[in-house]
């Protein structure tokens, strides 16, 4: 019980810090569908251009701007999990990690707490994003299998969740969170297959990208939205964000209790 | 030592058999009922001790005795046992003694109420101890590479070294020393954010590093400047939040939050951000954070850093008054203000190069690193050869002579005399009166404890 009371109040402290006033709250509200337009003038040059898409199997010519659109959408909430994850850090920088850390509250409530928060809050900015490109695009979509979908989609959001456990396990060790997320953001950007198709890797990187849960959301994503595949199609990379969803918060939890016994016993918890 | 008074009422049946019922009226979190305990004779010891037959329910009560001393005292000795043993941890029990002295007239009315108080004369043995500290050391290490490659050079800092400390239940205990002397280090480690680096610590009974999670249910920390709190949420926000992360049951969140914005006094400022609050406020709701979770041992550090002096005086007193000796807090105290400390503390530590050097009440400490009364004395016209010529016609010790900075004619001379009395002060008015000079002021100084205080960094810093 303790666990989700925790989470819970993470979660609405994240969100009124976040909307302090209601002039913040408006800009919120309306910033997705900037955002929209600003992909929109991004791609408008792109309209009705094709580029390959080949993957287990598929090897299909989808339209430009919906393969960038869901790489940019999948990639906007892989940020925000990466700016979850520095959660600490900014406890850190604000003075109230020690107030935190002094509490028996559970570690992986308090890191949960933050994620979900962050992951509401940009699932707002995706769908937004997601409405204004439906208005102003025609995109070809062939969606056979909105179930497929569905599960694709929490099982990326997940992942990625989970990746975001790691992370501020990572950040609170080696008190960098804010460099690190920053400077993650751009290769995985890169690697992951958000703005150029993966198959355009030499194999070796290709490998390596599998291990990043946005490569194959994307993978997922992509299939079944502009390819028309279904659950059955994408079942390699449904399992592989499913393992990192189990494995990940181990992994997660783990590395969080290791980095406070280790912080604490090197005594750069309160040190910044 | 103020932490609790024990009512007692005295049956004895026979003044020569010096058994009888103790009953025992005490409050606090783990004895809020009546206690009686019945001594009875021991077979096995000499006829003028009995051992303890006292109710199994009050496991803390270790051993039970009434010893006849003389033919008009009786003395009641009440032995209690670590807290832990009520959870079964098997530690340690460390012998508590209270004692009082009831003459046999009015033993022999059979009912005797008393107040057995802690005997302060009573050395090394503490009624309760709450926090416990042994051979707790902390040392940092910092690893450098020149210019971020080559040979790394490790340098360690003591910062705790070996520190031994009991502070009893309801007890405030100060810990005195300059910045760098290991006060915020101790206070981290038993408040669990630090690990020792060797040594053991408990609170309650509970170690610092194998029951930490227990530990951090039953203390909280306040730190002085303004940190640990979030300035976008309200006051009523912030402790809301941290009474959810204490897992404060749900029934009582409410209660509870109500109860210290009342006690600090913020109640009608409750629902402003933080960010709008003064200085003085933020440190009152840190304060209601750490008393969010009702501890049973609060460490302060350093909680008046940084205030305006009226601020800083209320906020003492309600530290003192309303933690202390209302609630029964236990609370650690660090601080730099020395006359902060002697205000408001039971006991005092100094603590130098992560080593605690002295101990003591506020007032044995200044007694015995600085036993003498010094005599100052504000003299006009007078030079400073007829003071020595004073000094050695009388005998008396002139500690220092200096001219007043702030008197425009240079005329006025501050005279500190060691070891002085009201005699000195008569003799040395007397004397210069007589020969045409001004005695200003005189005032006996009696020893503080910064007196004490620079007393001890100045030997401490001496090389040895």
């Amino acid at each position: 019980m303790s666990f989700f009371r925790v989470l819970r109040a993470e979660f609405l402290k994240y969100f009124v810090q976040q909307f302090v006033t209601f002039r913040t709250a408006f800009w919120f509200l309306i910033l997705p569908f900037a955002n929209g337009l600003l992909f929109y003038s991004m791609y408008l040059p792109f309209s009705n251009r094709l580029v390959p898409l080949n993957a287990l199997g598929f090897s299909v010519a989808v339209d430009i701007v919906g393969f960038t659109l869901i790489g940019q959408l999948l990639y906007t909430f892989f940020v925000g999990m990466s700016v979850a994850g520095v959660q600490f850090d900014n406890e850190r920088s604000q003075g109230t990690f020690e107030a935190m850390l002094l509490t028996p509250a559970s570690r992986m409530a308090i890191m949960l707490g933050v994620l979900f928060a962050a992951a509401a809050q940009y699932l707002w900015l995706i769908i937004g994003a997601v409405i204004t490109f439906l208005i102003f695009f025609r995109l070809p979509i062939i969606l056979n299998d909105p179930s497929a979908l569905v599960l694709s989609v929490f099982l990326t959001y997940t992942a990625l969740v989970s990746l975001g456990i790691c992370l501020e396990a990572v950040f609170i060790h080696t008190r960098r969170g804010v460099m690190l997320g920053t400077m993650l953001q751009e290769p995985i950007a890169f690697v992951s297959g958000t703005i150029l198709p993966s198959s355009a890797f030499p194999p070796f990187l290709l490998q390596i990208t599998y291990l990043i849960p946005l490569t194959l959301g994307l993978i997922s994503v992509r299939l079944i939205l502009l390819a028309g595949a279904t659950l059955g199609d994408v079942l390699l990379p449904v399992f592989g964000l499913l393992a990192m969803t189990l494995v990940l918060p181990l992994l997660g939890k783990w590395l969080i209790s290791h980095a406070e016994a280790s912080a604490k016993a090197q005594g750069t918890v309160g040190l910044f | 030592m103020g932490w609790e008074r024990l009512p007692v009422d005295l049956h004895t049946p026979d003044a020569k058999s010096p058994y009888g019922t103790v009953d025992i009226e005490t409050r606090g979190p783990y004895w809020d009922k009546p206690i009686r305990l019945t001594s009875r004779p021991d077979s096995s010891s000499s006829g003028t001790t009995t051992s303890m037959v006292g109710s199994a329910s009050f496991s803390w009560v270790n051993n039970f005795s009434i010893s006849y001393l003389e033919k008009s005292d009786w003395q009641i000795h009440i032995s209690r046992g670590d807290w832990a043993t009520r959870s079964k941890k098997h530690t340690p029990i460390s012998p508590s003694c209270f004692s009082d002295s009831l003459s046999e007239a009015d033993s022999l009315r059979g009912v005797r109420r008393s107040e057995i108080r802690y005997r302060d004369h009573d050395p090394g043995v503490l009624p309760f101890a709450d926090v416990k500290a042994t051979g707790l050391s902390r040392v940092y290490e910092t690893r450098k590479r020149k210019y971020g490659i080559g040979s790394q050079t490790i340098s360690r800092i003591n910062a705790v070294v070996d520190l031994e400390l009991e502070i009893e239940q309801g007890e405030l205990f100060g810990l005195l020393g300059p910045n760098g002397a290991g006060k915020t280090t101790t206070v981290k480690m038993l408040c669990t954010l630090l690990t020792p680096t060797r040594g053991n610590a408990s609170i309650r009974g509970l170690d610092i590093v194998k029951d930490a999670n227990k530990v951090r249910k039953i203390v909280n920390m306040v730190a002085g400047g303004e940190r640990m709190l979030y300035y976008r949420l309200t006051g009523r926000e912030n402790l809301r939040y941290f009474a959810e992360l204490y897992d404060v049951s749900n029934s009582i969140v409410r209660k509870r939050v109500q109860q210290v914005l009342d006690l600090v006094g913020l109640a009608d400022r409750a629902d402003d951000e933080v960010e709008k609050y003064s200085k003085g406020m933020k440190q009152r709701l840190q304060i209601a954070r750490g008393m969010i979770n009702d501890p049973q041992v609060l460490f302060l550090d350093e909680p008046t850093l940084g205030l305006d002096v009226d601020i800083a005086k209320d906020l003492r007193a309600f530290i003192r008054k309303q933690l202390v000796e209302e609630q029964g807090k236990t609370a650690l105290l660090t601080t730099h203000y020395l006359a902060e400390a002697e205000e408001m503390c039971d006991r005092v530590s100094f603590i130098f190069k992560g080593k605690i050097v002295s101990t003591g009440t506020p007032a044995e400490l200044s007694r015995l690193t600085v036993p003498t009364i010094t005599a100052e004395l504000i003299l006009s016209d007078v030079k400073d050869a007829d003071i020595q010529q004073f000094a050695s016609d009388t005998g008396l010790k002139i500690k220092s002579i200096e001219v007043v900075e702030d008197d425009p004619s240079k005329s006025k001379k501050r005279v500190l005399i060691e070891n002085a009395s009201e005699d000195t002060i008569r003799t040395v008015f007397e004397h210069f009166h007589s020969r045409g000079a001004r005695v200003v002021s005189a005032a006996l100084k009696q020893p503080s404890l910064e007196d004490a205080y620079l007393e001890l960094v100045r030997t401490q810093a001496k090389p040895s």
